[in-house]
């Protein structure tokens, strides 16, 4: 009897230590992160490395709060997808799981409908009047094209054509305004064929991407 | 068997059976202490130099951290500093190797005087050319360059770039070209799948007229 009894116990001490390893062991593989949205109907949280049967990324989650915490593998890539309400756009980004990420911010951009509509002629009158202003002489060898209002709605893109006759410098340009207490200014001085974010780094990458996208147009 | 025989044979067991459960629950403790963290193994040469990992000094060479970028620092007085910044991805081991230059009188005497110690340094500076976070490694389209298109024409090479927060430490370096060839320029690194808001870009044969103009 003291022989079954000590091989029970030995067992049960195994198979809790095994369980508390293992639980254990999952939660230092694991990390807390706190999803934060706002302007959004539907979150959903992919698993890049996991696909499904189809190769598609893995569902984790549809959140069901506009904060939710999520405990997920540490050091893997997650894709964060999100349906925006009206007004704003849908759009997606990914993350990773490192030891800085604690919090994952989603907030849509305001749509192009929703951004084409705020900007107005008074603006695009005030934006040409503050280029020519900020580049008196250099405006005169370039036109200033139509471009976009972008990312919160005081970010203007636009691209400019060369009415010069220096050949071998007749590159069109892309330049960024901000309005700033109810005024345009230039943001990308000089402008230039490209705008870096190392160069820029006080520029939203999402105003300096969709501005280096614009494609040359005809002047205003 | 005697009655001491067998004393002696389960003393025999029990002990081995302890030793067995103290060496597995020794490694069980010690995978578990490093369960969701990866391996780093630092190396360097002056080997006395003091180590730092985001700031924080370490004395450790092996050390098993959480995936993501650290910063890798070492110092010595009458050496300039090295530093590297590195990625740390979840299940791989990771290998700095930390050679500060010699600044001073005295660090370039002990460098002419122990001359394999040199040797060290530059096996280890040709492995952080090699290793995942040298430039090529963070930048695939580095691996590339130089790219000549005659046609456009343009040609792209890539050089040090001294902005402090261009972590890339590369500058994209445009010659040979027209105002046609640095459209295709663009065009061609859309094709790489590059973006150009995330590169430092010179075009070198373009003179912006912009640079020079005075500004209100």
């Amino acid at each position: 009897m003291k022989i079954r009894s000590l091989i029970v116990l030995i067992v049960l001490i195994i198979v809790i230590s095994c369980l508390g390893f293992i639980t254990y062991s999952s939660a230092r593989n694991s990390t807390k992160i706190i999803f934060s949205s706002t302007n959004t109907e539907k979150v959903s949280v992919y698993s890049v490395a996991k696909t499904t049967g189809d190769g598609e990324p893995k569902l984790i989650k549809h959140l069901s709060s506009p904060t939710e915490t999520l405990t997920l593998l540490k050091g893997e890539e997650y894709r964060v997808v999100y349906e925006a309400k009206d007004g704003y756009s849908d759009g997606e980004k990914n993350i990773r799981t490192d030891y800085t990420l604690k919090r994952v911010d989603i907030k849509p951009l305001l749509s192009d409908e929703s951004l084409s509509k705020m900007f107005t002629q008074a603006d695009l009158l005030e934006i040409s009047s503050v280029f020519v202003a900020t580049f008196p002489e250099d405006s005169q060898l370039y036109s200033l094209n139509p471009g976009k209002l972008l990312y919160d709605g005081t970010w203007y893109g636009a691209t400019l054509t060369y009415r010069g006759d220096d050949v071998f410098n007749d590159d069109g340009l892309k330049i960024v305004f901000r309005k700033e207490a109810g005024k345009w200014e230039v943001k990308t001085t000089p402008p230039d064929i490209t705008l870096s974010k190392y160069i820029y780094p006080e520029i939203p990458e999402e105003v300096l991407r969709a501005t280096n996208k614009l494609p040359m147009t005809t002047p205003i | 068997m005697n009655a001491d025989s067998k004393n002696y044979n389960r003393i025999i067991i029990y002990t081995f059976l302890v030793v067995l459960i103290v060496y597995v629950m020794f490694n069980a403790m010690l995978y578990l202490s490093r369960v969701g963290l990866s391996e780093v193994t630092i190396e360097v040469i002056p080997k006395d130099a003091t180590v730092k990992i985001n700031g924080d000094i370490t004395t450790n060479k092996k050390i098993f951290m959480d995936p993501g970028e650290y910063s890798f620092t070492a110092s010595k007085k009458g050496w300039q500093d090295h530093n590297i910044s590195a990625y740390l991805h979840k299940d791989k081991k990771l290998t700095v190797s930390l050679i500060p230059e010699p600044s001073s009188e005295d660090a370039e005497k002990f460098i002419t005087d122990n001359p394999d110690i040199q040797q060290e340094r530059e096996a280890l500076g040709g492995k952080n050319f090699d290793s995942e976070y040298s430039v090529s490694g963070k930048n695939p389209l580095v691996n590339s360059l130089p790219y000549t298109d005659v046609y456009g024409p343009f040609k792209v090479d890539y050089g040090p770039s001294y902005l402090p927060n261009n972590k890339s430490g590369i500058l994209l370096e445009i010659n040979s070209s027209t105002p046609p060839g640095r459209v295709k320029f663009t065009e061609w690194l859309k094709q790489q799948g590059v973006d150009p808001t995330d590169f430092e870009i010179d075009y070198y044969d373009y003179n912006n007229p912009f640079k020079e103009s005075d500004l209100l």
